[in-house]
């Protein structure tokens, strides 16, 4: 007998379901089910997902949602046609933006009527309608309702449910609902109320009852479910328990049958761009792009007009003209209002893109292949990401594109957060009870570093935390940890990425109220949107831009020069004598220890060698031992081959190391003549979803493609594993070239304008690779004069003060006292403005906002001492008057106490001044502590980082250090890099897996060590590879760490 | 003059006082921690000093200690430390009546008219030391003319001290203010100015210091002066409140028992009267006359405990509570000894309310009770009190409620709104039975010693649940009309899905 199952909720119900969308649709073609209805709760959250996987399993995918009504359930509503799924996403959207964050959205009674059409009406399970008028009012409660269902959806269009669960109550239900149903000449239909896909998942659907409810499972009683018979059950069981109902069965496939829409076919459109009269899309996308070019290129070379011909034609040919003339209209809104942006990723390889002013890479220069960009054969949007500065300018260029395509035609992508380690530790131990301590514990223990051994298992990782395995609660844990991994926990909002539609984006996708103010989210995640075909422009906030473009603004304050980002000098030797030197603390993209430790080997002298560096440094490339080559090869230490010499063209600039993902591409283009829509499919396949079956076909294939050029195998091995290893984690070599430009203009700027921009950086952090700390000290070896914190000078930011000889320096800015809030710093900004501060207790007076403990952080660390007119006033004097100043007198003795200067306490000494700066500002502006304890140091031997550099490898040497970052990366098979830092620089440090499991709480907590090892000097990259480390007694100064966790 | 007796690490050393003395002297030279927290994820709690001289700190993971190898863990007990802290303030109380059990491992006693006894403060000191030592406690003493200085020179000085009534200050000058008792925005405050002795804190001008820190400021400098002066917290003796009477024969009837007992309710309830007490909880232990029977024991010990629903001073009403226990009670051998304690609290002062129904005095109510349970017994085989209210338990299993004290305040409302159903009988236990099955469903049922045909049935219905744990069930039912010698009977049969075996659960009316 044929049954489709036309009620079914997945995990994307948010703990109201238990099963992924690919699960049920994979059980469902086991079970025999030739279709399957997704009515997930408040959305279409897991449609896209259910979509897919039916296509891949053979079966149909109808789309529906359980929509909550005011005081009446939810309605199961099941999409007809296209207008009924445009009005499900309506009704959604209407209930869902007017309603807060975390609580259930409510559809009225009128919009139910309003967006009826083309939905289908089920009578619902014990949470729907009809269970809830039955309760209510009995047996005229539900009669009144199958009258209000027939009177809203037309009498065709509803069905009264039959949902069978060896449950006596829903039978008692099912009886009143069949005689109702007969009443009004219903349609009988029988589902099983799918909540995940097999009965063993019940155990996660009652975990999920207790997380909703906030309960345990011990305390969850009634909230658990009844029994486990909310799976999928194959046509042939559902035919035997409703025996006596066989029409409820067949009437599953006659309203299959009428559901005619699928996701194929949603009816987005991107928006069409407003043009003068008399112009086309394509006539003024021409234009303004031969405008551009005219710019862009001088002279426009044939070359260049051939590729722009053929570009524009392919554009025009897939009408996306629309499509380019807003993201150029978005640019140009940038420059009307001075916000920095690029275009980053494939729109690069577009010299559309570049004529237009989207990218700042002349692709036709660096021979990119446009094919990753735009494809005829892979019949989906091209990506064009936009790089902004992070903050106010981004969140400015995001609410333009709200003012201008509307509330509803333009939204953020949604981004699906999972259970993971910690959240599943986390949850999985509050529903069996675990005391908030355990959990906090736990949830700390689990993949604490990047790298994950393969051993690393929960399992090693609970039993390591002193867990019992054996004991069966804590077993019970680990196996629900593990089963919940990769399960939907909530829907956040995707960091930049925009989906604009032309008409109403509500009519495509419901939409839903974010958690920041004046943002609109899709159901949807960005991978859902493009393999829907939705288009979306990335507006990604990159911190480094925001540093460029304040620097600019300090440079021509202060320098009074005028920088030009588009037009800075190239290959400016000294920029890349210090990129060669890495000495590149706070540069974009290659400041990090791996970067460091590669630029001396790569040895960039032009501006692509940049672009490789930043490629270089990628998981791809490692994982597929090509960076080793690579710089090998660079340094003239092994000869330049190729795999192939079919492929010297594509290889020839990377030295026969393939880097980019267009080399992939173009490798599988010329050996295995994949097209280059196929090229790109090849990509996809390869990309984060990867799965093992489409990996094996890919392989027959370019095995094929290979053997049909005759290559021969052990060249075809070779190829496979260059495709294979790096396809995932691979810079596309526009991408790269983007990022090259930034780092190339960050490096400029720092080496020509240290103190804008580290004044900018300053201003800008959290950003990058190093604390503020190592910033500071870093910009004050290269020759920068630091200012501490000072009430009568410091702003709340950083700012550049000329010194007496007139020479730039940093004054460090109010932003970095710990606890200071900006709305106090403004005020004591603006009240020193108008009168300065005579003493501290004036400052009390007229700056209200500054706390006990503001003042006394900003005495700690030396702000106050210049607020007297005693030159001689040191920390400790001041800290002696805060503690007057704040308790107030009363207004009788108000003014008559004698202000004294003076403390009966002695001034602060260098240690203690140390622990002041790092407790009150996480820096200091003095001395490095290391600084202090030097002689000492070097009468034992021990070197400094400077001094180790000039070690011949292989030498044992010791050097001491705080340590500033603790990494494991996940390519470094379980090696652990320590980088110290002193007052001449920094160094790294290897350490084994090995030395690690026998260190462990040295090379864990303590701030500052020595560490005895041997030199590893290679190609002027110098490591100590550690043989001894011990806790070294410098400062009890809370230095900061950059662990990587 | 006061002395301090300070035990340094008391919780380690609490936990190593149950040791022979030889094993303790050995274990106190090995890094010892104690652990506190779930069993599955114990931190360390405390430590002594070979564990510090390690690395081994307060709120380390076991596991991470573990690393450090040969470190001796032990779990915290609380009970442990307050009987280690008993001790401590019984061997004041050896040296002085009035003794303070001022917090964990300290007490003060004040040695006014002592030196008699002991002679000169030095020779009070030694004794002291050599007591505590015998004792197991290896503690510092120190003798100061007022009770908080004696305990900041304990506290702070390695070894004992005494100091002469006048040299205070000087004395307690190289101490840290680390010991000083105060908030941690105080200590944070006195960080921050350098002030890390008390000679520091006291060189401080005294108005500048109430002008920035106000009266506990100048406290605090006082104390580091030694110039606080204040009363010991003596503690009460005797405030067990346990009456016992040991019969010169023992006793084999109620009546003799019961005389003894009125007295010594009497008196238990006047001690309480006096000190403003009432009575939460009683115990009531009988200790028999051992006789030896044909080789076996007879006269096990017998204690009862009652928790009260209200706290009372009504001799009467504890003595007809206790007699009525008395006469369920059938005693294997003549009592010997009678002991009643009392678990004190304040007494309940509560005002009725105009609104509240009208229910049995609280006190009478229990002795009613008691009577009952006299009948039925306390609890039935599974656990599950006989006298009480019924109430259902909060979960899809069949048939689970449990029984609570029965209490006039909270009688459930009327709850008539149910739709009539037809009424089930239940067995209990079920009755074990076997089923032959037709497909799925049953077809002959055996019951009452015979094979009965089904000839309707219901079902099956299905609930499951408690699957993490070990009381994991399952079942599934079906309502069943048999063929019975009488006619027809309706019954409910289940199948124990995890026991797989079909029992009978009831018979419907």
């Amino acid at each position: 007998m044929r049954y489709v199952e036309l009620h079914a909720r997945s995990a994307f119900s948010f703990l109201e379901g238990a099963s992924l969308p690919e699960t049920l649709a994979h059980i469902c073609a086991e079970c025999n089910v030739s279709a399957m209805a997704l009515l997930d709760r408040h959305g279409v959250y897991g449609a896209p997902h259910f979509h897919i996987a039916a296509k891949q399993y053979g079966i149909r995918a109808h789309i529906g949602a359980e929509v909550a009504v005011a005081e009446s359930g939810a309605y199961p509503l099941l999409v007809r046609s296209r207008t009924g799924y445009q009005n499900l996403c309506r009704l959604i959207t209407t209930a869902k933006l007017r309603t807060q964050k975390k609580s259930i959205a409510m559809v009225g009674p009128t919009e139910l009527q309003a967006y009826a059409e083309g939905l289908i009406c089920l009578t619902g399970d014990e949470n729907g309608p009809l269970a809830s008028a039955l309760a209510r009012d009995g047996i005229p409660g539900g009669d009144q309702l199958l009258q209000q269902l027939v009177s809203i959806f037309g009498h065709e269009n509803v069905y009264v449910e039959l949902q069978r669960h060896g449950d006596r109550f829903q039978e008692s239900r099912n009886q009143a609902a069949v005689g109702l149903a007969r009443k009004h000449r219903l349609a009988l239909l029988a589902t099983n109320g799918v909540c995940y896909a097999t009965p063993t998942e019940r155990q996660l659907a009652d975990v999920f009852a207790c997380l909703r409810h906030k309960r345990k499972l011990d305390t969850a009683g009634k909230l658990l479910a009844y029994n486990s018979q909310r799976h999928i059950r194959s046509g042939e069981r559902m035919t035997r328990l409703f025996a006596d109902f066989p029409e409820a069965i067949a009437n599953t496939i006659e309203l299959s049958s009428r559901l005619e829409f699928t996701l194929e076919n949603l009816g987005y459109e991107f928006p069409r761009y407003p043009v003068p009269d008399g112009e086309t899309m394509d006539s003024f996308l021409r234009k303004r792009t031969w405008d551009g070019a005219r710019c862009r290129y001088r002279p426009v070379s044939q070359r260049v007009r051939a590729q722009l011909e053929k570009e524009l034609a392919l554009i025009e040919k897939l009408k996306l003209a629309g499509y380019f003339l807003i993201v150029w209209d978005l640019v140009c809104f940038c420059e009307r209002n001075g916000i920095l942006v690029q275009g980053r990723g494939s729109a690069a390889n577009s010299a559309v893109c570049y004529s237009l002013g989207i990218t700042a890479i002349d692709p036709i220069g660096m021979d990119l292949l446009f094919e990753r960009f735009l494809s005829e054969e892979r019949g989906e949007w091209p990506d064009i990401d936009l790089d902004l500065p992070s903050g106010d300018e981004r969140e400015k260029v995001i609410q333009y594109v709200y003012e201008r395509y509307g509330k509803r035609g333009a939204a953020m992508t949604a981004n699906v957060c999972t259970y993971r380690g910690r959240s599943a530790a986390r949850e999985m131990g509050k529903v069996l009870g675990f005391d908030e301590d355990t959990l906090s514990r736990l949830s700390s223990i689990v993949g604490t570093w990047e790298w994950r051994d393969p051993n690393d298992t929960m399992e090693r990782q609970f039993a390591n935390s002193g867990l019992d395995l054996s004991h069966p609660q804590i077993a019970f844990y680990l196996d629900l940890c593990q089963r919940v991994q990769n399960l939907p926990h909530h829907l956040s909002q995707h960091s930049g990425g925009m989906v604009i539609c032309q008409g109403q984006l509500d009519s495509v996708v419901p939409l839903e109220p974010a958690t920041m103010p004046g943002r609109v989210v899709v159901q949807w995640d960005k991978d859902d949107c493009a393999a829907l075909g939705l288009i979306k422009v990335d507006l990604l906030g990159l911190g480094m831009m925001a540093v460029l473009k304040d620097s600019l603004g300090l440079i021509r304050e202060h320098y009074g020069e005028e920088v030009d980002l588009a037009h800075l000098p190239q290959d400016c030797p000294d920029v890349y004598d210090t990129i060669r030197k890495a000495d590149t603390i706070g540069m974009f993209q290659i400041e990090s220890c791996a970067q460091m430790a590669s630029l001396p080997r790569n040895n960039p002298t032009r501006f692509y060698d940049l672009v490789t560096q930043v490629a270089l440094i990628r998981p791809g490339p490692i994982t597929g031992e090509m960076t080793s080559p690579y710089l090998n090869r660079r340094q003239g230490k092994e000869p330049i081959t190729y795999p192939h010499e079919s492929l010297i063209p594509v290889l020839k600039r990377t030295l026969g190391v393939p880097l980019f993902q267009e080399q992939l591409l173009k490798l599988a283009m010329i050996c295995a003549n994949f097209s280059g829509g196929e090229a790109e499919e090849l990509r996809r396949a390869l990309g984060s979803k990867r799965s093992q079956q489409r990996m094996r076909e890919i392989e027959a294939k370019l095995r094929a493609g290979m053997t049909a050029n005759r290559i021969d195998a052990k060249t075809q091995d070779q190829i496979v594993r260059f495709i294979s290893s790096f396809a995932l984690y691979g810079f596309p070599e526009s991408h790269a070239a983007s990022f090259a430009l930034i780092a190339y203009a960050s490096a400029f700027l720092k080496v020509r304008y240290l103190a804008a921009f580290t004044v900018a950086l300053l201003n800008n952090w959290p950003m990058g690779f190093y604390h503020p700390a190592t910033i500071v000290k870093d910009a004050q070896r290269h020759g920068l004069r630091v200012r501490p914190i000072d009430t009568m000078r410091s702003l709340w930011d950083c700012s550049i003060e000329p010194d007496e000889a007139g020479d730039l320096t940093l004054r460090m800015g109010l932003r970095y006292v710990r606890g200071l809030s900006q709305v106090a710093a403004t005020a004591l900004v603006s009240q020193r403005t108008n009168t300065p501060f005579t003493s501290i207790e004036d400052l009390a007076r007229r700056v209200p906002q500054l706390n006990r403990e503001n003042l006394a952080t900003l005495a700690r660390i030396g702000a106050l001492n210049n607020l007297s007119t005693d030159a001689t006033l040191h920390r400790r004097d001041a800290l002696w008057q805060v503690e007057k100043a704040i308790r107030r007198s009363g207004p009788l003795l108000e003014g008559t106490l004698e202000v004294d200067s003076r403390s009966p306490l002695r001034q602060m000494n260098v240690e203690e001044r140390l622990v002041a700066d790092y407790e009150g500002t996480g820096l200091t502006t003095g001395y490095h502590p290391m600084a202090y304890r030097r002689e000492f140091l070097r009468k034992q031997g021990i070197k400094s980082a400077l001094e180790l550099k000039q070690l011949a490898h292989g030498k044992t040497a010791t050097i001491a250090g705080c340590v500033i970052i603790r990494q494991r990366p996940g390519t470094a098979k379980g090696i652990i890099f320590m980088t110290l830092e002193d007052e001449t620089g920094t160094a790294r440090v290897i350490i084994s897996p090995d030395f690690y499991d026998n260190n462990r709480m040295a090379v864990l907590r303590d701030r500052f060590v020595l560490v005895s090892g041997m030199v590893q000097n290679q190609d002027g990259v110098v490591h100590l590879k550690a043989q001894g480390i011990k806790p070294l007694a410098i400062s009890a100064a809370t230095m900061p760490s950059h662990d990587f966790h | 003059m006061f002395a301090c007796l300070y035990v340094p690490d008391f919780v380690v050393q609490a936990s190593l006082l149950t040791e022979p003395a030889e094993t303790r002297v050995d274990l106190k030279q090995s890094p010892i921690a104690i652990l506190e927290g779930p069993a599955s994820l114990p931190r360390v709690f405390a430590t002594n000093p070979t564990a510090r001289r390690a690395g081994i700190q307060a709120g380390m993971t076991k596991l991470q200690v573990e690393t450090y190898g040969g470190v001796l863990l032990r779990k915290r007990m609380v009970a442990e430390e307050e009987s280690a802290q008993a001790v401590l303030v019984s061997l004041a109380s050896s040296f002085s009546p009035r003794v303070e059990s001022t917090s964990p491992g300290v007490a003060i006693i004040d040695l006014a008219g002592t030196e008699k006894l002991f002679g000169v403060w030095q020779s009070t000191v030694r004794a002291i030391a050599a007591k505590a030592s015998a004792v197991g406690f290896d503690l510092r003493v120190a003798v100061s003319s007022n009770p908080d200085s004696a305990l900041l020179a304990a506290q702070g000085f390695s070894a004992n001290t005494i100091i002469p009534a006048g040299a205070e200050a000087s004395r307690l000058a190289p101490l840290p203010i680390g010991i000083l008792p105060m908030s941690s925005e105080m200590l944070g405050v006195f960080d921050g100015w350098g002030i890390r002795t008390f000679q520091a804190l006291t060189a401080l001008p005294q108005v500048a210091i109430v002008e920035r820190l106000g009266q506990e400021g100048m406290h605090l400098q006082k104390l580091a002066l030694g110039q606080i002066e204040r009363p010991l917290v003596t503690v009460e003796p005797n405030a067990e409140f346990i009456e016992s009477f040991e019969f010169d024969d023992p006793v084999e009837t109620l009546e003799s028992l019961a005389f003894i007992l009125n007295r010594l309710l009497g008196q238990l309830c006047s001690r309480l009267i006096a000190s403003s007490l009432a009575i939460n909880a009683l115990r009531l232990a009988l200790e028999l006359e051992v006789r030896r029977i044909c080789g076996g024991n007879k006269g096990e010990p017998c204690e009862h405990n009652w928790k009260l629903p209200v706290p009372t001073q009504d001799r009467h009403m504890l003595f007809g509570l206790v007699r009525l226990y008395l006469e369920r009670l059938s005693l294997t051998a003549p009592v010997k000894r009678l002991t009643v304690e009392a678990t004190p609290v304040r007494p309940r002062v509560a005002q009725g309310d105009l609104f509240t129904l009208q229910a049995p005095e609280t006190e009478k109510l229990e002795i009613t009770l008691e009577r009952i349970r006299g009948v039925v017994g306390d609890s039935d085989a599974e656990g599950v009190a006989c006298v009480g209210t019924p109430c259902l338990l909060d979960t899809h299993k069949p048939d689970s409620f449990t029984v609570q004290h029965f209490s006039s305040l909270d009688i459930p409302s009327d709850s008539s709104q149910a739709a009539p159903v037809s009424a089930l009988r239940i067995f209990r236990p079920a009755i074990e039975t076997s089923v032959e099955l037709d497909g799925d469903k049953p077809h002959f049922v055996r019951l009452w010693h015979g094979r009965r045909y089904v000839f309707a049935a219901s079902g099956p219905w299905s609930s499951s649940g408690d699957w993490w744990n070990a009381s994991v069930w399952a079942r599934q039912e079906w309502d069943v009309a048999l063929k019975t010698p009488e006619g027809v009977g309706f019954y409910r049969i289940y199948r124990d899905c995890i026991r797989q075996q079909w029992f009978v659960e009831g018979v419907f009316d």
